[in-house]
């Protein structure tokens, strides 16, 4: 049996997200010409695996994935979203556990922390387009969480850009759970290119061990991203397999 | 149609000092017992860091192993990664030559590039230039292997004028395949005259369009070798038992096990966009596709675990697609008990192998 993350969600539970019903199909909204920035990074192996709930198994090897989402119009308006993943297993499902995220829309805060329990708060969270390459950071407060460049981009198909859904440890009714948030991606334009990392204080988006080390293309898509129903529920101290239960979406 | 046996070698945690050499001489046992049952290929795979899952870095010493301890089945080194940081070409060269002396010639060499980013990433390659190196790689194997001297002079790797030794034992040289996971790769084997080693699972119908395509085009193929290799062969699981619930019930146990731990693994495509990777390889039609994680499993199609008149039926329909091997793994972390093991081979070959032509060889 692959090894399982040794995450104590017991001492996370009190920042969690309180979801006050979750997301469904029915309510699911797309935005057109969404951009996206992700960086992908792997990450201290043994330090990773208390970044990781139990229910899940850290990939092998494990990495993580700082993404950054800028919307031009949504249901709040204009908003930006940069969060950290740790990917993962569930079963033999491919997701990322949310460790932090950030906008700069209080709407969207309040619209992720209630409809998916995604750890979701205010920041300053940027993506732009400069001649030099792609930049993405987020300032919390006065302090730079994290500020990377995608350098000498060039274009690639948009087929060959995977993103796997959120993992959001949060409070449904009296239960602690991970919360599925999945997105889906119709890609148009897609670039990849080179990782620059200029700062990044995994503390500040909530787990200090993560760690970075080996850094892997980053890439830069434009597309529709539609926000969907939640589809799952898992209990994060239990094995996903054992542990998990449907939602009607 | 012929059958082979074929090894990833996944070791189950907890690890004791003891495991890796048990799975091993498991796999060795179960061999020698298909060797002398008529099986005729045994393929080990070249695989890095991937974790339970596979525990074969160095199928050459494994292949060797065997090859020392049987008289007719034919050894597979499937594949050879052809990735320069994993394996130098001249390396792969001496390595197979020499596995096919020891052999008494009956080397099979497979190549292929390395599906996940856990293993190109641990050797610092490069995944959009794999694809490239292979081309190369099978290329010049040839041509070290038959020409008393060498030299080269390419784009991922020259060498000057040496002589490559030793030669292999068979002339002129060992059947080449190809691994096949990617779509289109099995156009790629057959436009180089190789043999398409079939690792992916897929339906009747998807293997009976991949077949044609091959046929097709190797009918007008450029050989990178001496002859041409139009082989095809596919991959599947094995475990065969006269009680269908029983059989069923252990082998569907292996089949979960074995896509449970390929899914923990990072295949290249995950991390690494570039068109150089179009599925996800290691056998992914095998993972669970349901809508959640804890969702029930199906049996997949054409699985041949079962009872010997269901696996008679099932690998005629195989058959049927037009491929000419069926090579089976036979067990995954070591969830099906060795004499299990032995006892579904011994059964298989009794009662099914006739059926396609073959005939017992003696126990």
């Amino acid at each position: 049996m692959p090894l399982f993350g040794q995450l104590d969600t017991a001492a996370h539970v009190g920042r969690a997200s309180t979801v006050t019903s979750l997301m469904t199909d029915a309510e699911s909204f797309a935005v057109d010409n969404v951009d996206v920035l992700a960086f992908t990074y792997e990450i201290d192996i043994q330090r990773g695996f208390g970044t990781t709930p139990k229910a899940l198994h850290p990939s092998i090897p494990s990495y993580c994935q700082i993404v950054v989402r800028r919307h031009r119009d949504g249901p709040f308006g204009p908003f930006k979203v940069a969060e950290l993943r740790v990917n993962a297993r569930a079963g033999t499902h491919y997701l990322a556990y949310c460790i932090g995220a950030f906008t700069d829309n209080d709407a969207a805060v309040k619209f992720f922390r209630e409809r998916y329990g995604a750890p979701m708060r205010r920041a300053d969270v940027e993506l732009d387009v400069r001649y030099y390459g792609i930049v993405g950071s987020v300032v919390v407060g006065s302090k730079v969480a994290f500020d990377a460049v995608l350098e000498k981009p060039h274009y690639i198909s948009g087929s060959d850009v995977l993103y796997t859904p959120n993992l959001n440890l949060a409070r449904v009714g009296n239960e602690t759970k991970l919360v599925h948030q999945e997105m889906e991606y119709t890609i148009g334009k897609a670039q990849r290119g080179a990782a620059t990392l200029k700062a990044f204080d995994a503390a500040a988006f909530g787990d200090a061990n993560v760690v970075l080390r080996q850094p892997l293309p980053a890439t830069f898509v434009q597309a529709k991203v539609t926000y969907t129903g939640v589809r799952f529920l898992i209990d994060p101290n239990r094995p996903a397999m054992a542990g998990t239960e449907t939602v009607a979406a | 149609m012929k059958f082979g046996i074929f090894y990833e070698i996944s070791v189950p945690r907890p690890w004791a000092a003891d495991t890796e050499k048990k799975v091993y001489d498991n796999c060795i046992e179960q061999a020698i017992h298909a060797d002398k049952l008529g099986f005729d290929y045994c393929w080990a795979v070249e695989h890095h860091f991937l974790e339970e899952y596979s525990h074969c870095s160095a199928p050459e010493i494994f292949l060797t192993a065997i090859a020392a301890q049987t008289k007719r089945i034919r050894v597979g080194h499937g594949i050879n990664v052809c990735v320069p940081e994993m394996n130098p070409a001249i390396r792969i060269a001496e390595r197979c030559a020499a596995l096919d002396i020891v052999s008494g010639g009956r080397l099979e060499v497979g190549t292929g590039r390395s599906a996940t980013w856990t293993e190109l990433g641990g050797f610092g390659a490069n995944p959009d230039t794999t694809k490239a190196t292979w081309d190369e790689y099978v290329r010049v194997l040839p041509k070290m292997w038959t020409q008393e001297r060498f030299s080269h002079q390419g784009t991922y790797f020259s060498m000057p004028e040496r002589a490559v030794i030793p030669k292999p034992f068979q002339k002129p040289h060992p059947p080449m395949w190809v691994a096949v996971t990617s779509p289109g790769t099995e156009i790629d084997a057959a436009e180089r005259g190789m043999g398409a080693l079939g690792l992916t699972f897929g339906s009747f119908a998807e293997q009976e369009r991949k077949v044609k395509a091959y046929r097709d085009a190797v009918r007008h193929c450029e050989p990178v070798g001496e002859f041409v290799n139009d082989t095809v062969a596919a991959v599947n699981f094995l475990y065969c038992h006269e009680n269908p619930d029983e059989a069923k019930r252990t082998g569907m146990r292996m089949v979960g096990t074995f896509g449970y731990l390929a899914a923990q693994l990072v295949s290249a495509r995950e991390v690494y966009a570039s068109p150089s990777y179009a599925s996800f390889g290691l056998l992914p039609q095998v993972r669970r596709q349901a809508q959640a994680p804890g969702a029930a499993a199906e049996t997949p199609p054409g699985m041949c675990v079962g009872d010997p008149d269901t696996l008679i039926k099932t690998l005629k329909e195989w058959e049927s697609t037009g491929i000419d091997c069926v090579n089976f793994l036979l067990n995954a972390a070591e969830t099906v008990p060795q004499q299990a093991v032995l006892d579904s081979l011994e059964l298989f070959a009794r009662q099914v192998m006739p059926k396609f032509g073959k005939i017992e060889a003696a126990a």
